[in-house]
C-alpha cells in the first residue's frame, strides 16, 4: 500500500546529543531547483532551462512544545526546555560566525536544515502552538534531503493528558519593568494574547565548482513580540524607543516550565490602540529586539 | 431499591434566595478537553483547548415577582442546586439571556440562561446560606392580568405575547488564569417582542415599507396579579422597529399574524 497516514510519519529534531520526536500537527517538505530559461535573440522559444544556483529545500510545521528529554543539567538552569526552543535560544545569542545545521528526520526523509523562522501565538487557555521553517541547504556535494519516505509503526499508546505540552492556562510573563503589562494612571492591563516571532539571517557561502555551500555564516536575528491588551497609554511611546526586558514563561499542564523566551532589551517599537462596532478596545504593543 | 429524584426534594437559590415557581431547570458544562493529533504517534494526549465554562438555564411560573430580570445588569449571581441529600454550587453565574412569555390559557412564563465563568460542582465554593422560596405568598399573575399597550391591538385580539433580553457578556482572559479577569457587559442588549393576534382589522404592511414607511411602535407591558390590580412586573420600550409579520391560517383554526418588533437597550 502506498498510501501512509500521518501516524506513521513521525517528525524528529537531533541536536546537541538531543533527540525529540515532535508534537507536529503538520509538516510540509518542498524542494526547488533554481532554473533559469535560456532565451536568446534569433531564437524561437526557450533553448533550455538551466540551473543557476541550488538545489534548496525547507520543512516547515506546526507543533506543539513538549517539556521531554532534558538530558542536560544546564538546559534546566537556561530554561531552554523544549528542543527547538534550546536551538532558538542559542542561536540567537551566538558569537560564532559560522552556523551549524540540526538533523531532522521527517517519515524517512532526513536533511540537515537551519531554523529560519520560529513564531507562536499565545491565546488564554490554550495549547500553545509553534510554526517554524528550517531551510534545508545541503552541503558540499550532498543534496538538501535524502532518504525515502516511509511508513513507520510506532508503539500505541492508551489516551492520556497532554501533561507535558506547553499551555498558556499555567503560562506566566514576568511583568516586573517589562513592556508586557501596560499601565494607564489608574489601571494594569489585562494581557490577552502574545504573537512571538524571531527570524534569523544566514549567508551560505558558495564558491566555483560546488553546487551546495560549504559553510554559512550566520548574520543577525530579529525577535519581535505584539502583545494585545485592553489598557492603552497614550505617553507610553517615546521617541528612543523604551528598553525594557520581556520574559514570557511558558509552563506545562503538570506545572513545570516547558520554555522560557526571554527578549533582550527589547525596544517599543510600536503602539496601536483600535475598536470596532460592537466590540472592546484593544491596545497592542510590538516589541522588537535584534541580535 | 429504585430510587429517583423528584421535584420537592430539589431548590434552586440564587444568592441565598430560594427561587418560587422554577418549572424546569437544566445545568452542566461540557469539557472543553480536546484530542492533540500529532504526526508520527499513536497514542491520543488530550489539553484544554479554552476556558472552562458552565451554563444554567431555568423556567419558572410568574408567582411573586420577576426573580431574573435583575440579573441582566452588570452583576453576577452565585447559587445552589439542592437535589436529595447533594448539593451544586455555581458562582460567578452571568445572565445570557431573559424571557417573558404569555398565551392565552397559560401563567406567565419567565425563562433564563446563564453562563457560569466561575465554579459548578459539588465542591463547597461558597458558604451556604438556608435557602427557601423568597416569599412564601403566592401572586400569580395570569393571562386575563395582563395589559399591553399597543394601537392595533384595540380591535385584534392578542392571543399570546413574547419578550426575548439577550445579554451578551464578553470574558476577559489573562494568562495563569483559570476564570476570567473580567466579564463585561456588552452592549447593547437586544430586545424582540413578539405579538400573535388574531386580526380584525390589522392591515399588513407592505414588505418594502422601510424606508419610506417605517414603523416604530412604543410599546407597554404590565403584568398584574391575576384578577387584581397590583402589578407584578412591567416592561415600557420606545421605538420598536417593526421587523416581521407572519400571515398563517389552516382549516382548522382561526387566522392569526404573528409580528415582530426589535429594539435595543444600551446600558
Amino acid at each position: 500500500m502506498a498510501t501512509i497516514r500521518y501516524d506513521q510519519v513521525p517528525l524528529t529534531i537531533h541536536y546537541n546529543d538531543r533527540s525529540e520526536t515532535i508534537l507536529a500537527y503538520n509538516c510540509a517538505l518542498s524542494e526547488a531547483a533554481d532554473l533559469r530559461p535560456i532565451k536568446g535573440i534569433g531564437f524561437k522559444g526557450t533553448a533550455e532551462q538551466t540551473p543557476q544556483g541550488a538545489r534548496t529545500a525547507s520543512i516547515s510545521f506546526s507543533y506543539t512544545p513538549v517539556l521531554t528529554g532534558i538530558t542536560d543539567t544546564f538546559l534546566e538552569t537556561t530554561g531552554s526546555f523544549n528542543i527547538i526552543n534550546e536551538l532558538a535560544n542559542e542561536l540567537k545569542n551566538s558569537k560564532q560566525s559560522i552556523a551549524s545545521g540540526v538533523d531532522i528526520v521527517f517519515g524517512g526523509i532526513s536533511g540537515e536544515g537551519l531554523l529560519s523562522s520560529y513564531s507562536l501565538s499565545l491565546a488564554p487557555y490554550s495549547p500553545v502552538e509553534c510554526d517554524v521553517n528550517f531551510e534545508l541547504f545541503g552541503s558540499g556535494e550532498n543534496i538538501p534531503v535524502s532518504g525515502s519516505l516511509t511508513a513507520t509503526e510506532g508503539d500505541k499508546e492508551e489516551q492520556s493528558l497532554a501533561g507535558t505540552v506547553g499551555h498558556s492556562a499555567y503560562s506566566s510573563f514576568i511583568t516586573s519593568s517589562s513592556p508586557a503589562t501596560i499601565t494607564s494612571e489608574d489601571q494594569t492591563g489585562i494581557i490577552q494574547s502574545v504573537d512571538y516571532s524571531l527570524n534569523f539571517q544566514y549567508e551560505p557561502v558558495y564558491k566555483l565548482g560546488k553546487e551546495f555551500p560549504f559553510s554559512f555564516l550566520y548574520h543577525s536575528a530579529e525577535e519581535e513580540a505584539s502583545i494585545t491588551e485592553n489598557v492603552y497609554q497614550a505617553s507610553g511611546m517615546a521617541f528612543t524607543g523604551k528598553n525594557e526586558n520581556f520574559n514570557l514563561n511558558i509552563k506545562a499542564l503538570d506545572g513545570s516550565t516547558a520554555m522560557q523566551l526571554k527578549m533582550d532589551e527589547p525596544v517599543l517599537n510600536n503602539t496601536q490602540v483600535s475598536v470596532d462596532a460592537g466590540g472592546l478596545v484593544n491596545a497592542t504593543k510590538q516589541i522588537r529586539s535584534v541580535y | 431499591m429504585l430510587s429517583r429524584i423528584r421535584r420537592e426534594e430539589q431548590k434552586l437559590a440564587v444568592n441565598g434566595t430560594g427561587v418560587n415557581g422554577v418549572q424546569s431547570l437544566n445545568f452542566g458544562y461540557e469539557s472543553t478537553a480536546q484530542p492533540i493529533s500529532t504526526l508520527g504517534h499513536k497514542n491520543m494526549i488530550y489539553a484544554p483547548s479554552s476556558p472552562q465554562t458552565a451554563s444554567i438555564s431555568a423556567e419558572s411560573l410568574l408567582v411573586y415577582d420577576d426573580f431574573f430580570l435583575e440579573f441582566t445588569g452588570a452583576i453576577p449571581f452565585s447559587g445552589q442546586i439542592d437535589y436529595k441529600n447533594k448539593k451544586v454550587q455555581f458562582t460567578e453565574a452571568y445572565l445570557s439571556s431573559y424571557s417573558s412569555s404569555c398565551s392565552v390559557g397559560e401563567i406567565p412564563t419567565l425563562g433564563m440562561q446563564a453562563e457560569v465563568y466561575g465554579e459548578l460542582g459539588t465542591g463547597e465554593f461558597f458558604t451556604p446560606s438556608s435557602s427557601s422560596p423568597h416569599d412564601t405568598t403566592i401572586q400569580t399573575a395570569g393571562y386575563n392580568s395582563i395589559n399591553i399597550d399597543l394601537d392595533e391591538f384595540n380591535t385584534n385580539r392578542v392571543i399570546s405575547y413574547s419578550l426575548d433580553i439577550q445579554t451578551p457578556r464578553t470574558p476577559i482572559y489573562d494568562f495563569a488564569g483559570r476564570t476570567p479577569a473580567e466579564v463585561v457587559s456588552d452592549s447593547p442588549l437586544d430586545v424582540t417582542l413578539q405579538f400573535n393576534i388574531q386580526p380584525d382589522d390589522y392591515e399588513i404592511k407592505n414588505m418594502r415599507f422601510v424606508p419610506e414607511e417605517t414603523v416604530f411602535r412604543d410599546v407597554s407591558l404590565t403584568i398584574n396579579e391575576n384578577s387584581k390590580n397590583n402589578s407584578m412586573q412591567s416592561f415600557s420600550f420606545n421605538n420598536m422597529l417593526l421587523v416581521s409579520e407572519q400571515y398563517q391560517i389552516n382549516t382548522e383554526s382561526t387566522a392569526s399574524i404573528a409580528f415582530t418588533l426589535k429594539g435595543t437597550i444600551f446600558r
